[in-house]
């Protein structure tokens, strides 16, 4: 069998087993050891990732044909697997990710009634996660991207009594649909231009096709890439997905699924090189990497300011997509996967520990308590901020270096000023959470203590990729070159170096800023909320776009819309239907008076009848 | 092929004579699995590759009209066969409980009408497959109007009359068209295979055309002609919904490809552009009044209409995928919006209601329900994977091959597509539960749903088993039409 075929199989007979055998028949072996199921065919899959990293490493460009799947007309489209080291960097990250949350969930979902569902939809999206990055073709890629969506949308909900937790599945699906709708044309487009959906024939021909139609397509698959990563206009369904079980939103909405848009981008460069797309794209980069950091700045709930600072970061790479720089895009996708991870894991112990409460002006002063948590997180935050030498130092730097070299001074400018804003609203947290006077209960107290080992060694693990991971830049860079282009301009080292300081010695005025105010108390932080006034509120109300929304589509579109149409059709379209019936039956009473039976009534027809015809003979 | 065209009937003479009011199920099930199992046996015999119809029976019937009993199939009809044999088959274990009252009757009416609708699949004689035709509407009339809710006479007969009213139309065209080939070679006769060869004045085509449509628009149901499906399918007993949803919805647009594309090629071409308004119209007006039913048979009644708005698109896009594909969505809607409505009729017998605001939750009662009816929501979602993303994959792929407009506007469709499910989704199985009670589905539940649920999944990844038996047929209807 086709080791690519195999890595994917492991978490599918994971998701199967637990799902059909565990949740849905309530086996109670497999409803027990749904977690053994899980971590252990996700650790197969891991295995197997850093085989086939191995061998690409070697120079090897696996292509492997599974089945084929849909065949019409001249249209050809097969399952398979594809690695190169753009895939084998991916597959690396998603089985790490992914083996590590599985080891984590098992401590921490231990008590939840759904638990072997929980490890079945992990199941499901591993395997979704794996066949995307996987894809030889568009139609494949297609497949993943809506699988993902699909676990995406189960794990959302996976607390489904909850009302909030079922809109907010929906409304993921929903908004990702928007996007899809999208990237199906795209693909569609992409088949009728070129007659094919294979990766590799699509792409050494986009000579042949003019840079117009290149950019079309580019601006319809960047449609699903919004939808996916959570992007400006298409971002608001992310932060109501912190929903979801924390594990969750470590590693589908922060590390792997929503980074699958970035990740298709850089696939496609070939398309986006030809075209026209790519300003597009940074410009929805930058608004949305600095947009929501602002936001950040101002939400309390622990999980949803990690979510805003994704949609930042997720930004950042979509920027560095937007100015052709592609490998500095993976990499940042790649480092930021380990740390993001890590804060959201880091997050759940923390909210394991308070008993659920996620509120950060609540918390306070927990370093005491849970140290290994507290230490792990730090680290994640400062790498995250990009102090040196961890490893956001270098993916970020790297990323905020290539829009000034490119000459895209408006984005560094901006991107700068997120990181300086990244900084600020990390270092609110940690000081909100880990330091400073403590603002929860007695009762809370009496039950805080430090996570069990299954929680802190993925916390552990992940923590040292988050270290080090920035030292291989150099190694990367290479690595992945062999795949994809990376269009940077060289600058003088002089002004790289002024650059590189200029943003660490923003990032450490951040986190010096937020240590005045939220550690030392120096200033109050409704004073400053006071002097922004209305922008505060525009900000805190993350500037009002789930109003917007909610009106423009759900109320208007959607049920508004749909009332109205509603009432079209049983009262006009049915009302026509019932009216012709009623026609009828009233002209068959009026014709009825005719029929009397009397056979004189019809002899007198008889005779006008033949004395009309004769007339009308006689006429002509 | 005869064999298989009427042994339901004989079925169905069974059930009448046989004396147990209970017995009569396994009679049905017997005859309808037994009919299933001879159309998978002639599916394995069946060439694909060789054009023309195969497995023909035929004799003289009323030579004084030169009209014949001729039966046979080709793969567009093998394939409609396979659905009708299969969702009849389904549709009994659904009947099982549901019908209490007349299973006698009932079973037999069951049977009648599949014999009736094999027929229509398969005949090859105009006033045979006529004859057909009309026998259908009587059988699920009458089911409707017998087991269905409240308001079924109403239902039954509105049903009756429209489709009949269509069938006066089709009437009326086939005897124009058996005048006009008998006047033009001289050789009157009934015979479909005929009637392929022959090329009518255009001018004839387009009244020809539209007689035909109205009677084929009805059933389908295309917009604006679908207002009598909804009202049906919610006085339609369980069983009767699956057939309705699962089959006769297919006839329609099974008519549109073996008469109007073959015999009116050009009139065909002409008016595509009026199909893929109706057709667009359908797919999204249908969806937003899906949204705001508190019926859930209606929700899935009106998806119904919109995803037969695909299908019509599809056959009009007059290209491989296009055709293929619609093709292949009906097969595919047929699966599962019969499941769909299985689904709910097994809540409707234990809750007694079919409004959405008084379920909810259902999930921790039933959660092999649950999962099944996931499925089949992620399933009219049209979710790669399933069946349903291959046909409305391909038919939106031929749509924008034949206009751009009309491709962009089906996709985005697929979002309202699933608005209307995951809410509909979200409020019966998700939420705090509403009721106290709810007992998870039985084994005989279990197996009629297990068994649609695979064939769904498994069509969505391995398409080509299916689709591998019309490949040929499509490519010489597209000959046919010229193009």
């Amino acid at each position: 069998m086709e080791i690519t075929l195999l890595l994917v199989l492991f978490p599918l007979f994971s998701f199967l087993l637990s799902g059909i055998l565990g949740s849905m028949f309530k086996v109670s072996w497999f409803v027990r050891k749904s977690d053994y199921i899980g971590v252990t065919a996700v650790g197969i899959s891991l295995l197997i990732s850093y085989y086939l990293l191995f061998k690409v490493l070697h120079g090897e460009v696996i292509q492997e044909n599974w089945f084929n799947w849909v065949i019409s007309g001249g249209l050809s489209a097969s399952f398979g697997g594809y690695v190169d080291s753009l895939t084998a960097i991916m597959l690396v990250v998603v089985t790490t990710v992914s083996f590590f949350v599985h080891l984590y969930s098992v401590g921490y979902m231990h008590d939840d009634p759904g638990y072997d569902r929980f490890f079945a939809y992990l199941g499901l999206f591993t395997f979704s996660m794996l066949a995307l990055v996987l894809s030889p073709n568009f139609l494949q890629l297609f497949f993943g991207w809506e699988a993902v969506g699909l676990s995406s949308y189960l794990l959302i909900g996976f607390w489904y009594k909850k009302k909030s937790a079922a809109n907010a599945a929906i409304k993921a699906f929903l908004m990702n649909r928007v996007g899809d709708f999208l990237f199906i044309l795209g693909v569609i487009t992409i088949f009728w231009t070129f007659g094919t959906l294979d990766f590799h024939q699509v792409f050494s021909n986009v000579n042949t096709v003019s840079a117009g139609v290149l950019s079309l397509i580019g601006l319809l698959l960047l449609g699903g890439a919004v939808g996916k990563s959570a992007q400006f206009p298409l971002h608001t369904w992310l932060p109501d997905a912190m929903e979801g079980p924390t594990p969750i939103s470590a590693l589908i909405h922060a590390a792997t699924m929503v980074a699958a848009g970035v990740f298709m981008v850089a696939r496609c460069a070939p398309i986006y090189d030809g075209g026209y797309v790519l300003p597009v794209v940074g410009v929805i980069g930058v608004i949305t990497a600095f947009g929501a950091a602002t936001v950040g700045l101002t939400q309390f709930d622990i999980k949803r300011i990690l979510a805003y600072s994704t949609l930042s970061q997720l930004g950042y790479m979509f920027a560095a997509l937007g100015v052709g720089a592609y490998i500095y895009a993976m990499f940042h996708l790649f480092t930021h996967a380990f740390f993001k991870a890590l804060l959201f894991l880091g997050s759940g112990s923390v909210i394991h520990g308070m008993g659920g409460e996620q509120d950060v002006r609540k918390m306070g002063g927990l370093y005491k308590y849970m140290k290994v948590t507290a230490i792990t997180f730090v680290i994640a935050t400062l790498a995250l901020v990009g102090i040196p030498p961890l490893a956001g130092f270098f993916s970020k730097d790297k990323i905020v270096g290539a829009t000034f070299a490119n000459e895209h001074h408006i984005f560094w400018f901006f991107l700068t000023a997120g990181a300086f804003l990244t900084a600020l609203y990390m270092g609110r947290l940690i000081f909100l959470v880990f330091f400073g006077e403590e603002r929860f209960d007695e009762e809370t107290r009496k039950h805080l203590h430090e996570s069990p080992w299954t929680i802190t060694v993925p916390l552990i693990g992940l923590a040292i990729p988050s270290v080090f991971a920035g030292f291989l830049e150099g190694w990367f860079e290479h690595f992945l070159s062999t795949s994809i282009p990376n269009h940077v301009e060289e600058v003088s080292h002089g002004i790289e170096l002024g650059l590189i300081s200029l943003t660490v010695l923003l990032s450490a005025g951040g986190l010096f800023i937020a240590a005045y105010i939220y550690l030392w108390k120096k200033i109050s932080p409704e004073k400053i909320a006071s002097i922004f006034g209305p922008i505060y509120t525009l900000v805190y109300r993350k500037y009002y776009f789930d109003e917007i929304y909610s009106f423009l589509f759900i109320r208007g579109t959607g049920f508004g819309l749909g009332s109205f149409l509603n009432f079209v059709d049983r009262y006009i379209v049915d009302g026509i239907v019932n009216g012709v019936a009623s026609l009828t039956r009233w002209s068959g009473e009026i014709l009825r008076i005719t029929q009397t039976g009397v056979v004189n009534t019809y002899v007198a027809y008889l005779v006008a009848g033949t004395l009309i015809v004769m007339i009308i003979i006689w006429l002509t | 092929m005869s064999v298989i065209l009427f042994l339901p009937l004989l079925g169905a003479l069974l059930v009448a004579l046989c004396r147990s009011e209970t017995r009569v199920r396994w009679i049905a099930f017997l005859f309808t699995g037994v009919d299933f199992l001879l159309t998978l046996y002639m599916m394995t015999n069946f060439e694909p590759n060789k054009s023309g119809f195969q497995f023909l029976d035929y004799g003289s019937w009323v030579p004084d009209f030169s009209i014949m009993y001729k039966v046979g199939v080709d793969g567009l009809s093998l394939i409609m066969v396979f659905m009708t044999t299969l969702i009849t088959f389904i549709a009994v274990p659904s009947a099982w409980n549901y019908i209490q009252e007349r299973r006698k009757l009932f079973y037999s009416l069951l049977l009648m009408l599949e014999t009736a609708m094999i027929g229509v699949f398969v005949s090859l004689d105009l006033v045979l497959f006529y004859i057909f035709w009309e026998a259908m509407l009587i059988p699920m009339a009458l089911i409707i109007g017998i087991w269905g809710g409240e308001r079924r006479i109403y239902s039954a007969l509105k049903f009756f009359i429209y489709t009949f009213a269509g069938s006066i139309f089709l009437l009326v065209g086939l005897i124009v068209l058996f005048v006009a080939h008998g006047h033009v070679t001289g050789n009157y006769t009934f015979d479909l295979v005929e009637f392929t060869r022959l090329h009518l004045p255009l001018e004839l085509q387009k009244w020809l055309f539209w007689a035909f449509f109205i009677a084929f628009a009805i059933k389908v149901p295309i917009w604006p002609f679908h207002t009598w499906l909804p009202d049906a399918h919610v006085e339609a007993p369980t069983p009767g919904s699956v057939i309705l949803a699962g089959v006769l919805l297919k006839m329609g647009t099974y008519g549109f490809l073996r008469f109007s594309l073959p015999l009116f090629p050009d009139a065909y071409k002409l008016y595509a552009p009026v199909i893929f308004v109706l057709g667009v119209i359908a797919i999204i007006y249908t969806a937003l009044v899906a949204l705001v039913q508190e019926d859930v048979k209606k929700i899935v009644a009106y998806s119904s209409v919109s995803h037969m708005g695909f299908v019509m698109i599809g056959l009009f896009s007059l290209n491989a995928q296009g055709i293929e594909g619609a093709i292949f969505q009906m097969l595919n809607h047929g699966f599962v919006s019969a499941a769909l409505f299985i689904v709910v009729g097994i809540i409707y017998e234990r809750l007694h209601t079919r409004n959405v605001s008084k379920m909810g939750g259902l999930t921790e009662f039933a959660p092999k329900l649950a999962v099944l009816a996931m499925v089949f929501t992620m399933a009219s979602v049209g979710l790669p994977g399933t069946s349903s993303f291959i046909g409305e994959f391909l038919t939106i792929l031929g749509g924008l091959k034949a206009a751009k407009w009309v491709g962009v506007l089906m996709a985005l469709g697929v979002i309202f597509g699933a608005a209307y499910m995951l809410y509909m989704y979200r409020n019966v199985f998700f939420l705090e539960p509403k009721v106290k009670s709810f007992k998870d589905i039985d084994l005989r539940e279990l197996l009629t749903l297990s068994f649609v649920a695979i064939l769904v999944v498994w069509f969505g990844f391995f398409p080509e088993v299916i689709m591998g038996f019309f490949h040929n047929y499509v490519s010489e209807i597209l000959k046919v039409a010229g193009v």
